[in-house]
């Protein structure tokens, strides 16, 4: 369903991504990393927000570069920026994309419909998007890109800055359209979450694959092998924080 | 002391990135070109300003992070006095006063500017109160594929102040054509090409309100880059087509298609970041070949008919097309 062969990215003298590779036939991938890993980077390149540099990139069996109308209408994503208008509300998002992915209006009213209430947006529908809570944004741009049923879901932090009971409501909802045959990708740092839905981790440190294993076989917790190979917490004292005195 | 002068410091700061924001290179600067004959659309103009330029600048600072700060009852005090000498309705109304020696004068200004922004602040908790206040919000979705993009698009150009000044232009010219004793048949023509004029600059910046999330979720569509820029046009074109009912709607549509058949160069190609309730910023020189263009073309085909018009529009989509190649490279 998604498939990575060598992809490398520059930006100036920094290597963003050097040389990953990786086929993903179904399930839940998660990718995880430290902040300037390349995850996202990594993302835009799926998604064909950004071109490799060298590389090549096929959804569904379509190359990324040469098809990208059919990409487009095979993939769902949650963007890191969200890709939301202050404009429109809520559900004017919804009414935007279901014309576009080809849907009737009544098809996509009652998607958004049943997509509202699940995502526990029912209540702000009607509210901006510039008047909306960071959670709510970032729940309406995941309603967008369930709308029109893709074969492959690409999500970038899906769980930042989201309530415990829509997190919860989230992962169950991944892990059910994984089970219909629905390929999903993401990235994460809610590194308590993944062991939880994912058929598959990734990490990435420093624009290169350090591991790569189903979840099933980690044979260690995910955050002391997270620690070991991606990334170790500095512990470093803050001086002026011991006295009383500011 | 060192808090109010920090914090007076930052708002200073603020207030002059607003202004600077507010007054930029809008193609309604070339009225400048007629002299004393604009006098009254700068008057115009310059009432539409005074909404945003009249704004509280202490609402620069955000509300808990101002009640956080370990300011006395005193200090906020101070605060509040001092930043409104940082209110440009302030430096105005002093310099009124200097100029005519009239404080009434002066007075009735601050006066005016307080009274649009209580009508702001009304209009404002109405909409939050009761929807049907928002008149942005009834604006319907279109029907087809682009139809939501095109209600979006409509909606961010009605909040940029360039249509309210074309429709105070339009009105104006309305009236006098439905009204006048005796109304010049040329001014019809005149007013439907300023009223294009006023919104020329818009179509400068056809993503300007759209931000980095806009423009993310315009790549991730599975639209070509023609439509997108097409769901633009039939926004402007729209507004432009309503604005030109009162008046001889052809010249006006003809400099709006010419406007956009320019404008989606510098739309594609510069960075035009926009600011809602502000006038739309472009490019000085390309809004001078643009509104050049447009007022030749427009005074064309008041002389030729619509054969002009014609051209204008096969321009227009050329240019939709070639630059929505364009885009999907970008």
């Amino acid at each position: 369903m998604l498939h990575c062969q060598d992809v490398s990215k520059r930006f100036g003298d920094f290597a963003a991504l050097d040389r990953i590779s990786f086929d993903q036939p179904g399930g839940i991938l998660a990718l995880l990393g430290p902040n300037g890993a390349g995850k996202s980077t990594l993302l835009k390149i799926l998604t064909g927000l950004l071109a490799p540099d060298s590389g090549e990139v096929r959804i569904a069996g379509c190359d990324v570069a040469k098809e990208p109308l059919r990409v487009k209408r095979s993939i769902g994503v949650l963007p890191e920026d969200l890709g939301v208008f202050d404009a429109l509300t809520v559900e004017e998002h919804l009414e935007l994309c279901g014309p576009v992915y080809g849907l009737s209006r009544d098809e996509t009213r009652a998607r958004a419909d049943v997509l509202l209430r699940v995502l526990g947006l029912e209540k702000g529908r009607y509210t901006y998007l510039d008047q909306c809570s960071h959670g709510m944004r970032k729940k309406t741009a995941l309603a967008m890109a369930l709308l029109h049923n893709p074969r492959v879901l690409m999500l970038d932090e899906p769980f930042e800055g989201i309530d415990p009971v829509s997190s919860v409501t989230i992962r169950d909802l991944l892990i059910a359209i994984s089970g219909r045959g629905i390929a999903v990708f993401l990235t994460s740092h809610a590194l308590a979450m993944i062991p939880q839905l994912a058929t598959d981790v990734m990490m990435i440190r420093g624009g290169r694959v350090v591991f790569r294993a189903a979840a099933a076989e980690l044979g260690r917790p995910l955050e002391e092998l997270y620690f070991d190979l991606v990334e170790t917490p500095r512990q470093e004292d803050l001086p002026w924080l011991r006295s009383a005195q500011s | 002391m060192a808090a109010l002068g920090a914090i007076l410091s930052g708002l200073r700061r603020a207030v002059g990135r607003d202004l600077a924001a507010s007054v930029k290179a809008n193609n309604l600067l070339f009225l400048g070109l007629l002299g004393g004959a604009a006098e009254a659309l700068f008057v115009l103009l310059g009432f539409l300003l005074l909404f945003p330029l009249s704004s509280d600048p202490l609402a620069k600072i955000p509300r808990a992070r101002l009640a956080l700060w370990p300011l006395s009852g005193w200090q906020r005090l101070g605060l509040r006095i001092a930043s409104l000498a940082l209110s440009p309705v302030a430096w105005i109304g002093a310099l009124i006063l200097l100029k005519t020696k009239r404080p009434g004068l002066a007075l009735g200004f601050c006066g005016l500017a307080v009274a649009m922004q209580s009508a702001l602040a009304v209009g404002r908790y109405m909409a939050k109160r009761d929807p049907h206040w928002d008149f942005l919000g009834d604006i319907p979705q279109v029907p087809g594929r682009l139809g939501g993009l095109i209600r979006k698009n409509v909606r961010e150009m009605l909040s940029l102040l360039d249509p309210y000044a074309a429709a105070l232009l339009s009105l104006g010219g309305g009236l006098y054509r439905w009204f006048g004793r005796h109304p010049d048949p040329a001014a019809s023509t005149i007013m439907g090409l300023l009223v294009a004029l006023a919104l020329s600059t818009c179509a400068q910046s056809l993503f300007g309100l759209d931000g980095d999330s806009g423009l993310a979720r315009y790549h991730l569509l599975p639209l070509r880059g023609w439509e997108i820029l097409l769901a633009k046009d039939a926004a402007f074109l729209a507004i432009l087509c309503v604005l030109l009912l009162p008046l001889d709607p052809g010249p006006g549509l003809t400099f709006g298609l010419v406007a956009l058949a320019f404008g989606h160069q510098a739309s594609v190609r510069l960075d035009l970041p926009q600011q809602p309730w502000r006038f739309a910023s472009g490019s000085l020189p390309f809004g001078a070949v643009q509104t050049a263009a447009g007022v030749a073309m427009g005074f064309l085909e008041h002389q030729q008919g619509l054969w002009v018009l014609g051209a204008a529009a096969t321009a227009c989509a050329a240019s939709v097309w070639y630059y929505g190649q364009q885009w999907e490279r970008a």
